[in-house]
């Protein structure tokens, strides 16, 4: 069963172990004999456990930070979401959208517009549209404030108006095409379809607000593809 | 919303591992913002899991688990680019003619100089280096953790560790901790 006596490449190969005291106490026992005689796995067995002390020592440099320690602490304590907002996300954005920029012309008559893929259909009669919007956004005090908004429905080749409504850019109608409808709404140039809205009443959903509307009219293009929503990214949808 | 409490027998478990938690992050990120948001979502997540974790198994190993999986799943796109190795240059052992052949060098060298080496590892490297030699924890562990064999554990680790010796020697060199042992490169 014992393997005595070891050269040095069985020994090389068990020094690992050794230092682990995994040998059995022959083993233990030969390999000791050897490195008493041999002075290349001596060293080699020095320098080893040189780098290991060194690297065991640099490991230790640091601890957890005591304000990170302290946030856990807090977190844990006043429990937590069933669900986090990276799985919450990951869930949502299993179910594909379109892509609608909600726009409208703010208090002095500016246009306002932002993308939204929270836009659903809400009842029948009274036709009732939904719009859901983060209350951080520039459009949630303008349509808090106001009535008459536009929900543009976006078509498959304007994934960047949809960028480019969905950024931090404060001049978003810089160069872009849209009509003004009706007097108090905003048509984006090329959509599929918009639709002529009143808000209604509106209700406070954590971190944002949903908006009820009323939908007064609006224009559909007869031919196109719908720009699509799914798990964080654009898709083109057929045209049926 | 719904929320759970965090049961106690949570707390006194894995509270007692954020330092390893953390430097872990912080050897895997590269970061320490990064590392920072890394070990709350991890800990977050370990308590949504905590049902599942088997009472008395090694909680250490388990959170180290589900660390790194979390980083693979969130933070993959961050990841620092690989650092080309050349597989053929795997650094011999000393021999007697070495001028150090005892490793005293390593203890010269201050901490960060021994991390941005470490740091310089390609990531698979990196990792078992960082939870074997500096972590401590167990080849089994480390296996399950990253989910390969252990045998795989180990040759990456002799990789990683020649490898970086090879680095911190030239390293020694170039400093003047050590004479040159070979012609200027």
């Amino acid at each position: 069963m014992t393997t005595l006596p070891f050269d040095c490449e069985a020994v090389l190969e068990r020094l690992d172990a050794f230092r682990h005291h995994e040998l059995s106490p022959e083993e233990t026992r030969a390999l000791e004999r050897h490195l008493d005689a041999c002075r290349r796995c001596l060293h080699a067995e020095q320098f080893e456990r040189a780098f290991l002390e060194r690297l065991k020592a640099a490991g230790l440099h640091c601890g957890c930070p005591e304000a990170l320690r302290d946030r856990i602490r807090e977190r844990l304590a006043s429990g937590l979401p069933a669900i986090d907002s990276f799985e919450f996300r990951r869930l949502c954005g299993r179910f594909v959208t379109g892509v609608t920029v909600v726009t409208m012309f703010d208090a002095e008559d500016r246009p306002v517009g932002m993308t939204a893929n929270s836009f659903a259909s809400a009842s029948l009669d009274p036709p009732l549209i939904s719009v859901t919007v983060d209350c951080a956004a520039t459009l949630h005090d303008v349509l808090v404030a106001g009535t008459a908004f536009t929900v543009n429905i976006l078509e498959a080749k304007q994934e960047s108006l949809s960028r480019r409504f969905s950024t931090g850019d404060d001049d978003r109608f810089d160069g872009l095409g849209w009509q003004r409808v009706e007097e108090h709404h905003l048509v984006l140039d090329g959509v599929l379809a918009h639709l002529r809205c009143e808000k209604v009443s509106s209700c406070r959903a954590g971190d944002h607000t949903i908006f009820i509307a009323r939908v007064l009219g609006g224009d559909v293009t007869e031919h196109g593809r719908p720009l699509l929503y799914y798990r964080g990214g654009y898709a083109e949808g057929e045209e049926l | 919303m719904s929320t759970t409490l965090a049961p106690a027998s949570f707390e006194a478990e894995a509270l007692p591992h954020l330092d390893t938690l953390y430097r872990v992050a912080l050897r895997l990120t590269g970061d320490p913002s990064t590392a920072e948001d890394l070990v709350q979502e991890t800990m977050l997540k370990a308590l949504r899991a905590w049902p599942s974790f088997l009472p008395g198994s090694n909680a250490r190993a388990w959170l180290v688990t589900i660390l790194r999986n979390q980083f693979i799943n969130q933070w993959r796109a961050h990841r620092r680019a690989p650092t080309e190795v050349d597989f053929e240059a795997l650094p011999d052992l000393p021999n007697t003619s070495d001028p150090d052949p005892e490793g005293r060098f390593f203890r010269e060298l201050v901490d960060d100089e021994v991390l941005e080496a470490v740091d310089a590892l390609p990531a698979e490297f990196r990792e078992v280096l960082v939870l074997s030699d500096m972590e401590g924890l167990p080849y089994n562990d480390i296996a399950a953790a990253l989910g390969i064999p252990v045998g795989t554990v180990k040759s990456r680790l002799f990789r990683a560790r020649r490898i970086l010796q090879g680095r911190l020697r030239r390293y020694a060199e170039m400093t003047g901790l050590l004479p040159t042992s070979q012609a200027a490169e």
